[in-house]
Order: structure tokens, then sequence, then C-alpha cells
């Protein structure tokens, strides 16, 4: 498996981009769900402010995988596969790019008018996007809150649509992103 | 007369308001921020009531006095329950100590408009030495004094209990302030509206 997608598989840096923001996404939403429910206090500052800095290492990823993407063609879909199917692979996929890249920006808005300005693992701060305002503040949480449920929705029908073409249509789309299966030719 | 008193008499003159009175903060022209930091990263917030008298007088400079009187529940950090919790126990516990206060025990003049006052600081129950440079600028009917200090906020019990780890709330915070002046009117005390 080289650096770059083929026509059969994806390439080490789709896969690890794919793979890594899978597992930070997991992280995020167990620290965002504590987070949320915790009252004022350290608990709360120190769990969202690591939600915080894996949200704009999220961001940053996806940015990276977004370019990587357009100069970087994804494998071909299997021949036999339909052209409602193409279009709802089509449609989720780039729903979750949409989703991937809007919720760490509603989040950084919503921190930035909780004047609370995001740092990345103490080592450097982003600019406030906007001034305090709490009803700005109460507004992005309530977004960020419904993207949430949103991407966590996609995300399964994502894997079940992988778990079908593998186990039940044979072909290689779960495949192809997979390190150490061997790409089925169909 | 050496050259460089010379050049002081020609140059301090007529270039800063001078203060022969005493004078109050206009708190609706004035600003009192404080900076400090959370996660890495600065959060600032402002105390909108405040009264004091300032007393600058070059002729006299014996008599210069600053008490500055700070309403410690009039704390705005922006969200609602971020004052909350300012003004709660582990913080100001404003129920107890609604007020911090700033008494000079000297202020000197160091020329061209920049001053040194030295003095207590006092939050809840713990009182300080604190140092504040300050300038005094503006217009001879509206001065304004401007300066910073940093203080420690656990030398004042701001931030107790699950608030004392400083690795993730700083323990310094800079207190930046620009207070307009005004004439002193029998000490009543100016109080800027709610935003």
């Amino acid at each position: 498996m080289g650096l770059r997608n083929t026509d059969e598989q994806y390439g080490w840096v789709t896969q690890g981009l794919h793979w890594a923001i899978f597992v930070l996404v997991a992280v995020q939403v167990v620290l965002g769900t504590i987070g949320a429910d915790l009252p004022v206090g350290m608990e709360r500052l120190i769990t969202l402010a690591r939600h915080k800095s894996l949200g704009m290492t999220i961001f940053a990823l996806m940015l990276a995988r977004l370019a990587w993407r357009l100069v970087n063609p994804a494998p071909a879909l299997p021949a036999e596969m339909g052209q409602v199917e193409r279009r709802a692979a089509r449609a989720v996929h780039w729903l979750l790019y949409a989703l991937l890249l809007t919720m760490p920006v509603v989040g950084w808005v919503g921190s930035s008018a909780s004047n609370l300005t995001v740092s990345w693992f103490g080592l450097f701060t982003f600019p406030d996007l906007v001034n305090t305002d709490p009803g700005l503040a109460q507004l992005a949480k309530a977004v960020h809150r419904g993207l949430a449920w949103g991407l966590m929705a996609l995300v399964t029908l994502h894997a079940l649509a992988a778990l079908r073409h593998h186990f039940l249509l044979g072909d290689n789309v779960l495949a192809r992103m997979v390190p150490w299966l061997p790409g089925r030719r169909t | 007369m050496n050259a460089r008193l010379l050049l002081a008499a020609l140059v301090i003159p007529a270039a800063f308001p001078a203060l022969a009175d005493c004078w109050q903060p206009d708190a609706a022209a004035s600003e009192v921020r404080f900076a400090a930091t959370q996660a890495g990263a600065p959060i600032e917030g402002t105390f909108r009531s405040f009264t004091g008298r300032i007393c600058l007088d070059e002729g006299q400079p014996d008599r210069n006095a600053i008490d500055v009187t700070i309403d410690t529940g009039s704390v705005d950090m922006g969200l609602p329950e971020f004052d909350e919790a300012m003004r709660g126990a582990e913080f100001f516990d404003t129920a107890h100590w609604p007020a911090a206060r700033f008494i000079s025990t000297s202020v000197t003049a160091l020329g061209s408009g920049r001053y040194a006052a030295a003095g207590r600081f006092t939050i809840r129950d713990r009182t300080r030495d604190v140092e504040v440079p300050f300038t005094l600028s503006g217009a001879e009917g509206t001065p304004v004094i401007a300066g910073e200090t940093a203080i420690r906020r656990l030398d004042y019990d701001i931030g107790l209990g699950q608030w004392r780890d400083t690795r993730w709330v700083g323990d310094e915070v800079t207190l930046r302030f620009s207070v307009t002046l005004r004439a002193e009117d029998n000490g009543a005390g100016a109080t800027a509206p709610a935003p």
C-alpha cells in the first residue's frame, strides 16, 4: 500500500487520516457529553479545554484530508453499484466532511462567545471569532449538540453501509479503507 | 541650576493636568479590568462599580493619597454563570466581602506624568503590599489616570478549593485601569450603568 490512493485501495495518508479522525471523534463524543453536563468548575474547564484542543486538531486534520482528497481521487466504487447507491454514498461522504469541518468552527464560535479563548493544549491560542455574547454562546452550544447527533447518525449509517458492502455484497468497499484486509476484486 | 533641572522645569509644567484638589472616578467613563489565564488562554473581566478618592498635589507630594474601593459584586466576565461563580465562596465571596480596597501609603511623582503608588490592597480578608505605576494624562477638567499591576490571586484566596490548581487557572492576574476623574462631590460614589 502506497501513500497515494490507487484504483483499488486508499493509500496510507487517507487511511491514516480516516482512522485517526475516527478515534479523535469517538473521544470527542465522550468528552463533550461529560463536559456539557458538568457545572461551572475546574472539572468542566479541564474536560472542555481538552475537548477544544482535540476539536481543533480534528479541524486541522480535516483540512489536510480535504486538500488531499481534492488532489488524490478516491478509488472507484464497484461497477455493480447503482446510481442511487452511488449518489447516496457520495452525499454521506461529503456530509461527513461538511460536519467534521463545521462542528469545530461552531465550537470555536461558542467558546469565543463564552469569553473562553481556545487554546491548543496550552501551547498557543486561536483568535476569538466573535466577541463575548451569552445569547450567541447558547445558540452555538445548541447547534454544536444538534450537529453532534447528526454526525453520530451519519457515522452509524456510514459504518453500516461499509459492513453491508463487506459481508453482504462481498465487494472491496470496506477493505480499501482497512490496512489488513486484502482488497477483494469483484 | 544644572541643565537637567532646567530642562525639567521647562518641560513638565502645563504638559499634564495638575490635581491640587481631590477627585473621584467617573465610573461610566472608566475601566477597571483584570486579565487572568484559563487553560493557557487569556481571559478578561471588568468591575463595573467602584468609588474612590484621588488626591495628587504636585506642590505638596506628601498630601498625595489614593483610596479606591471596588464593588466585587459588580464583576462582569460576560457570562452570567461565570459572574455567579466569581461572586461565590471560592472567589470573591461577595456575601462576606463585598469590597476590595486599595489604600496608598505613598504616591511618588516621577515626572512626565508618571507616578508610582505604593499601598495596601485588600481582597476578601487578605491584605498585601502592592506597587502600582500609573500615568496622569487627559485634559485639565477631565484628567485620566491609567496603569496596571500584577498580583497573585492565591495571595488573596481568590480561587479556593477546586480552583487552586494554577496549571488550569493561572496564579498571576493583571489589574488594568483607565479611570477618568471628576471633581469630588461630597463623597457620593460613582457607578457605571449596567450595559
